[in-house]
């Protein structure tokens, strides 16, 4: 029969691809049961199969008919219960499956291609089967079997799935009846199928067209999907892209507009009041000189000039009363078009999401593959299957993993003996997990088995000369291990057909950060290895941070940022030094390699042109002749490594597009692409390794040992706190932790909106409460309103106020002490004396608390409330963080006892009794890893309930908090989430004592119920 | 058969560019230049949303980097996708790039429609400009004008 209809095959094909990605999974959980198949999946497994061989018969194709009908028969005996699941039979079934996968790439080649391989498997299974002369009832079984043996009386589950199948049989059955009886005895003798089905079926197939079975099947599953082609989609992406682009550029007009109207604004008032002075002088004049002469002619002429003045004055007033300041409306439809462009831009983007689920789908398969191959026991864990990434991302990553995956099998696990030697589990464990974590999806692959050995790599990276001697002897453990991504190392002592090629990390490393992501290893020898990959959502969209050089501008993707520092003129010669001809930065005891932006670019001065206004919302545009004299650096990451770029201006904040560079660009390895600014204006986005390369930087050469063993020491002792330091419009100095503000605005004086008695800005497409700090706190109050405010807005809590400053004086890092007792109140944390003068640290919580108890108190019904009266102890060393943790604490009523360090604490806990432990992690004489390690081995205090804080988010950290045995690990500073956290490890670990004290005696009927 | 050419200039010397390969022509110049490339690759150029990649022609084919004047224009030429029906049909032989493209130029000039057999084979160079640059020259009534051989000079071919 020729094909049809192309578009029906296609539709065809990628079905039965569904089916088999679908089925692969079914399979193997297939084999794990064994003896004690559950019906679900077979069936499942069955009708998928079926719907396969259905319709390819429709186009004739006999092998993939055959094929599918073996598997088909073999399983129709497993689900009866003829035989039971070997891994011979799965490996058949899988073979069957791999088969027709590349049957199905190339349909048309599907005739050509032996099928012979995979089906003598199933042959034999089924001749073994059916050995005695039943080969013709099995043969004919198909119909026989489903329809009067299966079903089990009292199950109606099962019975209903018979009735189904049985349905769904018949279909098929009046189609090719001939074709059922005589392939099975015949499928070893090829083409007979097709024969015999295709001149059966033709008659038939104009009643009931398989196709019409097949869609009525995708129907029933999700009606409510249709197929789109990517290539509309990408279109429809770009599209919204430029849409976003638009909008920008009418944001822009729009406030530049609203800044020469105002201008326009203050400029006519200006006239009005010249105008008003000059008519009042003139009066006067005209007063003055009446008594002397006044014809009646003068007379009518000063009344003429009166007159004309007060037409212009009403002239004036009536355009200033058309307020062109405003727009009517316009601010309504710009944040019309601004949510819904967003939304519109978010929805497309979601279309091309799809589940991590799709790439590990074929782990499990792979996996059981390479252990029967090698000999061990492997068991793959899967996490996060939902997590959901970009289609582009999702295709481009399932290489680069499955090379992960494979070394974790080939390298990573020891063989079942080596394991059963060392005392670890015969079974190896391999996880994959996907979790979200600050926008970005993290795929950790995980480990049990060996570790890397740092010696031996190093071994081998000498001899492949990728290494000196010198370099090698300097190199710490961690550094070593990432030297399994350099190009040509392979960690295989031997070079087996799995990997160990010499080619690989390299290039998993160069795929991932094609993708804008990360990859970082980190390696216990004889523990195992994590490698966390770490992958933007979208390709299409990302955030920057828009610098200046030159003249240009330049976007920087975010992920890429870790920090900026502003180096003022007179700390410049303590800062920043040269080394080697080199300049570094001295940053926390670091040296960072430092690259000016506009050197690295060869920027000519005389090319210089002005850059258009970017801060359009900020009428006086800073142009202090300070901020030139001070250096911006940013600091950049490549891999674990970072180093300063110099630019000239900082600009904001931009989503930007990305557009894929120019043919011609493809050597400057600096850029990673270009972008359409909101004026229209092409920008270059760098590409933060690019630049590195370009600059030739070597990290391992910065590094004078003086300060490797002053950053060692540092980084135990003290963990420098960055604070905000800001005014109230008087003398007094506040500040607040950098680490809880979300951003800083700049407002005008007459953008604030009254309500009642409170005041309202626009942020972010809404409103946001702001507050003065001396309506709440027992301060001196502002003496003059200022045109400007700065308005801090705090990021760790749900719906955050903005708190109104008139000036921002620094940012400052200090490990000051704080003093609790002087100046307190609710709101205030305490006092100190930074730089000479005293300031008030802020406490955010008490002070919304104080403004708004109803919504920032905390709810009597909150399981909060139940920290009530409870002992808890602060392992904390740095002062600050002990305050505040000590102070959200007692405000719930909380008993609060301090240590500085987990030695002490250690001590405290021994001798006190406590119901909590609430410990830092990075602490002189012991730290929180080792604390928490001791509180669980101990058999008093194994159900503490603890929690692990940290002032930076890493997932390192967490993890390994996590092993140690923390209940949780929360942010230093953010109140809620660490309280809601302690307290549900309050309430976990006291379930957790009750059920086992309970289910101890019955535990023995456990199994039973389960 | 006859074939449409686009005119324009780069100093006095008259060049053409089968209109077939033409997208448009564009007057809108604000070019962000980028740093470390080519020197012939003039910057990038926001075109309703798409990239364009503009080219000083001048420098490709030797006769001196161009000066942005009132007259400068941005011939954008098609991408070698939209030009695959074209060569199918035979009515083109030349050839683009995958990307957008802009050839900036100092005039722009008339459009002509020249009989295929009026066009004389490239001589080894015209005035400075390589041969290898040119698929042909034409002799119009005002003078001369060499056609340009696109594939050529966007260098793609070779790379």
């Amino acid at each position: 029969m020729p094909y049809e209809d192309e578009d029906l095959l296609e539709e065809l094909v990628t079905e039965s691809n569904e089916h088999l990605t679908a089925i692969e999974p079914d399979l193997l959980a297939l084999e794990k049961e064994g003896d004690q198949v559950s019906s679900d999946l077979v069936n499942r497994v069955f009708r998928a199969m079926h719907s396969i061989k259905g319709g390819f018969s429709f186009f004739g194709l006999s092998h993939i008919v055959d094929l599918s009908h073996s598997m088909e028969s073999v399983l129709m005996l497993i689900r009866d219960g003829e035989i039971s699941v070997t891994s011979e039979i799965t490996d058949a079934l899988l073979g069957g499956v791999d088969k027709l996968r590349s049957l199905l790439k190339d349909v048309s080649a599907s005739e050509s291609t032996s099928i012979q391989e995979e089906l003598d498997p199933l042959t034999a299974i089924l001749q073994v089967k059916t050995e005695g002369g039943v080969a013709s009832k099995a043969a004919s079984g198909p119909q026989s079997a489903t329809v009067g043996g299966s079903p089990e009386p009292g199950d109606s589950q099962e019975e209903a799935e018979a009735v189904a199948e049985q349905l769904s049989q018949s279909t098929e059955g009046t189609r090719s009846p001939e074709a059922e009886k005589t392939t099975i005895p015949a499928v070893s003798s090829e083409k007979t199928l097709v024969e015999t089905a295709s001149s059966s079926a033709e008659p038939v197939a104009n009643n009931t067209p398989p196709p019409t079975t097949a869609r009525r099947d995708k129907h029933a599953e999700g009606s409510e999907s249709i197929r789109v082609k990517v290539g509309l989609l990408d279109n429809l992406m770009n599209l919204a892209g430029e849409l976003v682009l638009g909008r920008n550029q009418i944001k822009i007009a729009i406030s530049r507009r609203f800044s020469d109207a105002a201008a326009a604004g203050s400029a006519l008032k200006h006239i009005e009041t010249e105008l008003s002075r000059a008519q009042a002088s003139i009066l006067a004049l005209v007063e003055s000189r009446n008594g002397a002469d006044s014809t009646a002619g003068n007379k009518a002429q000063q009344a003429g000039i009166i007159r004309e003045f007060t037409e212009i004055k009403n002239a004036l007033q009536q355009i200033m009363s058309m307020r062109l300041i405003e727009i009517p409306g316009m601010s309504t439809v710009m944040q019309d078009i601004n949510l819904v462009t967003s939304e519109l831009q978010n929805g497309i983007m979601n279309t091309r999401m799809q589940p991590v689920g799709t790439v590990f789908a074929k782990f499990p398969r792979i996996m059981r593959d390479l252990s029967k191959k090698m000999g061990k026991e492997i068991e793959l864990e899967l996490i996060g299957q939902d997590v959901e990434l970009d289609k582009s991302i999702i295709e481009a990553l399932g290489d680069p993993l499955t090379h992960l995956v494979r070394n974790c099998a080939d390298h990573g696990i020891e063989s079942t003996d080596e394991r059963d030697r060392l005392g670890k589990p015969r079974q190896g464990k391999v996880r994959l997990r996907a979790y979200h974590e600050g926008g970005q999806v993290n795929i950790d692959i995980t480990d049990d088995g060996r570790g890397i050995n740092v010696e031996r790599i190093k071994n081998k990276a000498l001899e492949r000369g990728i290494l000196t001697e010198d370099a090698s002897k300097r190199m710490t453990d961690r550094e070593a291990v990432y030297l399994i991504f350099a190009p040509g190392f392979s960690m295989a002592e031997q070079i087996s057909d799995i990997s160990g090629r010499g080619v690989g990390m390299d290039v998993v490393k160069t795929n991932i950060e094609n993708l804008g992501g990360t990859v970082e290893i980190e390696s216990v020898c004889g523990e195992g290895t994590r490698i966390n990959l770490r992958l933007p959502l979208t390709l299409a969209i990302i955030p920057s941070l828009i610098v200046g050089a030159g003249g240009r501008r330049y976007a920087i993707p975010q992920v890429n940022l870790e920090e900026l520092v502003i180096v003022h003129r007179q700390d410049k010669d303590k800062r920043i030094e040269e080394i080697q001809g080199n300049m570094v930065l001295r940053l926390r005891g670091k040296l960072l390699a430092l690259i000016t932006l506009t050197d690295l670019l060869n920027i000519q001065s005389e090319e210089l042109i002005a850059v258009p206004g970017m801060r359009d919302d900020d009428p006086s545009p800073e142009s202090d002749s300070g901020a030139t004299s001070a250096q911006k650096i940013l600091i950049l990451k490549v891999g674990t490594n970072c180093y300063g770029l110099i630019v000239e201006e900082l600009f904001d904040s931009e989503e930007i597009v990305v557009k894929p560079l120019s043919c011609y660009l493809k050597e400057c390895k600096h850029y990673a692409g270009s972008t359409i600014m909101g004026d229209g204006r092409v920008a270059m986005i760098l590409d933060v390794a690019g630049i590195a390369d370009t600059a030739q930087l070597k990290f391992s050469d910065i590094s004078d040992e003086k300060t490797q063993t002053a950053r060692k020491q540092r980084e135990i002792d003290v963990e420098m706190q960055p604070l905000l330091l800001f005014r109230n419009g008087t003398s007094e100095l506040f500040a607040l932790s950098l680490a809880l503000i979300g951003r800083i605005e700049k407002v005008r004086a007459s953008d604030i909106e009254h309500v009642g008695t409170k005041e309202y800005v626009k942020y972010d497409h809404s409103s946001m409460r702001i507050i003065h700090l001396h309506d709440i706190l027992p301060i001196t109050p502002r003496e003059e309103e200022p045109d400007h405010f700065y308005i801090i807005v705090p990021k760790v809590v749900k719906h955050p106020m903005g708190i109104v400053a008139t000036k921002v004086e620094d940012i400052l890092h200090t490990d000051a002490e704080i003093d609790q007792i002087n100046i307190s109140g609710q709101g205030i944390l305490g006092s100190a004396v930074l730089g000479g003068q005293l300031t008030v640290f802020l406490d955010i919580y008490g002070l919304f608390e104080a403004v708004a108890p109803e919504e920032y108190g905390i709810d009597r019904d909150s399981p909060i409330e139940a920290l009530r009266g409870l002992r808890v102890l602060i392992a904390e060393d740095t002062s600050f963080f002990r305050s505040v943790e000590s102070e959200y604490l007692r405000s719930l009523g909380c008993i609060v006892d301090t240590a500085v360090d987990g030695m002490e604490a250690w001590g405290k806990l021994s001798d006190g009794t406590y119901d909590a432990l609430v410990t830092d992690i990075e602490m002189p004489k012991m730290d929180g890893f080792e604390l928490i390690e001791r509180v669980r081995a101990s058999s008093q205090l194994k159900n503490l309930p603890v929690i692990g804080v940290t002032a930076l988010r890493s997932d390192d950290v967490h993890c390994r908090a996590i092993d140690a045995g923390v209940d949780a690990m929360e942010t230093k500073l953010d109140k809620g989430r660490m309280l809601e956290a302690l307290a549900n490890a309050i309430q976990k670990r006291s379930k957790k004592q009750k059920w086992i004290d309970n289910s101890q005696p019955s535990s023995s009927e456990m199994p039973a119920s389960a | 058969m006859d074939r449409q050419f686009a005119t324009f200039f780069l100093g006095d010397a008259r060049f053409g560019i089968d209109i077939l390969m033409v997208r448009e022509i564009n007057r809108h110049l604000d070019i962000t230049p980028v740093d470390r490339a080519p020197e012939f690759l003039r910057g990038l150029l926001n075109l309703r949303g798409q990239i364009v990649t503009v080219i000083d022609l001048g420098i490709r084919l030797g006769i001196g980097p161009r000066v942005i004047g009132r007259a400068s224009a941005c011939l954008v030429l098609k991408t070698s996708s939209d030009l695959a029906k074209h060569q199918e049909a035979g009515l083109l032989e030349d050839d683009t790039a995958d990307d957008v493209i802009g050839l900036l130029i100092d005039r722009v000039g008339d459009m002509v429609s020249i009989d295929e057999r009026e066009i004389e084979p490239a001589p080894a160079n015209v005035g400075a400009v390589d041969g290898k640059y040119l698929s042909g020259v034409v002799k119009l009534d005002d003078g001369l004008m060499a056609a340009l051989r696109a594939k050529e000079v966007l260098g793609l071919g070779a790379a």
